[in-house]
């Protein structure tokens, strides 16, 4: 282990010179409690970003798709983060290397599909003690975190709405887009009256208000580890549903078109518009009259009773993406490597081990502002209301 | 107070001026500092016509000074004449349009272009 070589325990950042990784990089080394290492494809971009950081970061090559790579970088580490993208590909991959090599490890996964792989590899995990925290970032991560506190204010929690903006000026991550075309394009798993069930993409709106300047968003269904995750830690909840928004609005329309154009019908095509989309997100930026801003949030929503009446409380944010997705895992990575979070053999997500009001404070540390609000009536009847005001406008 | 498109032709001091108040303003705007949090970046920006050059230092998120001249390492660099950048820094001109138009030349990464386009739109709204 590093932590002989070194009074620090040593992190091991994978895809740390990436589009999120970096900011994991920037955060961990702020912190100071470990020693960083960027473990990255693009061996040039991490050697560039380790002598930025400066002190003892060092950067080092490793190939994901091959398990002697990963091993050789984990056996290294202390801890590990994984941002390398997109998780439907890799989580699993990164998941059983950590598993193999005994490292507890904090990710970013944003996908169902690849969640439900993770969760499914508990049992090899708690063999060989390791600890895996899935989707630490801002869409699962702040989210899940969200849902447990808005829940603990009610006496009786019972659905829980989940709404994420992203924004094209906010991010210029090829796997961020392969991650949107894989949610956008198949049907995926909402939890409703106690049971999953397969919603097709892009349907079930619900209009959302967030603080400026995103303002009020008609969110659809995607695909999104939240409604996965939360009601096996949160069992008192009957629905989990997330939904998602892209800025530019005028970007769903293209969407939507190429959906219909049968652009995205497979994984192939989708790689390829992936490839050709990336240098022209500052193009879809510009679609609306604005630029769309470069800023993204997360809101949630649980309602339920308090005292026998129905009430809805509402936790929010905006910030900019890697942000919102880079600093939460660096705070779990650093409370794991410290003993914060006493590393126990297991795969679990944020909600199920973390401690929540310890890690919104370090969110506020980092100036992330989590708004709150509340309203008296349930999740139905707010977004009736707000329905009713979009509408009328 | 935004300081007014002047009859004539744009000078360096209007520019000088025009930029200070761009800094002022970035600087109060609150949808604006949370654009701007943690980024740090020398953005020049040059009067081709006048052969001029300033540099926005934003440090840390925030904009810290213009300074008359280059400041080492440019990460931004933003050209056009003294007309189009008073136009643009003042909100009268949408930077995308003039940059489709050829009227301002951008070198810089994707990120950082669309972060300035859109500070550059949003500073006007608080």
């Amino acid at each position: 282990m590093a932590s002989s070589k070194s009074s620090r325990p040593t992190a091991v950042v994978l895809g740390g010179a990436g589009d999120m990784g970096y900011r994991v990089v920037r955060e961990l080394v702020a912190r100071g409690n470990t020693r960083v290492v960027i473990a990255d494809y693009r061996y040039d971009r991490a050697r560039r970003l380790a002598a930025e950081q400066g002190g003892d970061t060092e950067a080092v090559f490793v190939d994901a798709n091959d398990p002697a790579s990963l091993a050789a970088v984990l056996a290294r580490a202390d801890v590990a983060v994984n941002c390398i993208g997109p998780f439907f590909r890799y989580a699993e991959k990164v998941g059983l290397a950590c598993i193999k090599a005994g490292v507890n490890m904090v990710d970013i996964c944003d996908d169902d599909d690849a969640t439900v792989r993770m969760l499914a590899l508990e049992s090899l995990a708690r063999s060989t003690g390791t600890m895996i925290v899935v989707g630490v970032g801002w869409t699962p991560g702040i989210s899940n975190l969200l849902a447990r506190k808005a829940a603990s204010e009610l006496d009786q929690p019972q659905d829980c709405d989940i709404t994420w903006v992203g924004s094209t000026a906010d991010s210029e991550g090829k796997a961020v887009i392969l991650h949107v075309l894989h949610a956008i394009t198949r049907s995926t798993p909402s939890y409703i009256d106690g049971g999953w069930v397969d919603l097709p993409a892009l349907t079930h709106h619900r209009w959302v208000d967030f603080p400026r300047p995103i303002g009020r968003v008609r969110a659809y269904v995607c695909g999104h580890p939240e409604p996965v995750t939360i009601p096996r830690y949160m069992p008192e909840l009957r629905s989990v549903v997330l939904r998602g928004y892209l800025l530019p609005h005028e970007i769903q329309d293209v969407a939507k078109a190429m959906i219909d154009l049968g652009l995205l019908d497979t994984e192939k095509k989708k790689e390829a518009l992936a490839g050709l989309l990336q240098p022209l997100l500052p193009l879809f930026s510009h679609l609306g009259e604005k630029a769309a801003p470069p800023l993204s949030g997360v809101r949630c929503d649980v309602s339920g009773l308090v005292e026998g009446r129905p009430k809805t409380i509402s936790y929010f944010t905006v910030d900019t993406m890697d942000r919102l997705t880079g600093i939460p895992p660096a705070i779990a990575a650093d409370m794991l490597a410290t003993g914060v979070v006493e590393p126990r053999g297991g795969v679990f997500p944020p909600e199920a081990c973390l401690p929540v009001e310890a890690l919104l404070a370090e969110l506020a540390e980092r100036e992330i502002e989590i708004e709150r609000e509340e309203f008296d009536g349930t999740l139905e009847e707010l977004a009736r209301r707000t329905r009713e005001e979009a509408e009328g406008q | 107070m935004t300081p007014a498109a002047a009859a004539g032709p744009v000078t360096a001091d209007d520019l000088t001026a025009i930029l200070e108040d761009f800094k002022r303003r970035a600087n109060e705007n609150r949808i604006v500092r949370k654009m701007l949090k943690d980024w740090t970046r020398n953005i020049q920006v040059t009067a081709t016509d006048l052969g001029r050059v300033w540099t926005i230092v934003v440090d840390n998120g925030t904009v810290l000074r213009i300074a008359a001249g280059p400041v080492e390492p440019r990460h931004v660099h933003i050209q056009s004449d003294a007309e189009a950048l008073a136009g643009i820094f003042r909100g009268e001109k949408n930077p995308a349009e003039e940059f489709s138009k050829g009227n301002l030349k951008f070198t810089g990464s994707a990120r950082d272009e669309m972060r300035i386009d859109a500070v550059i739109q949003y500073i006007w709204d608080d």
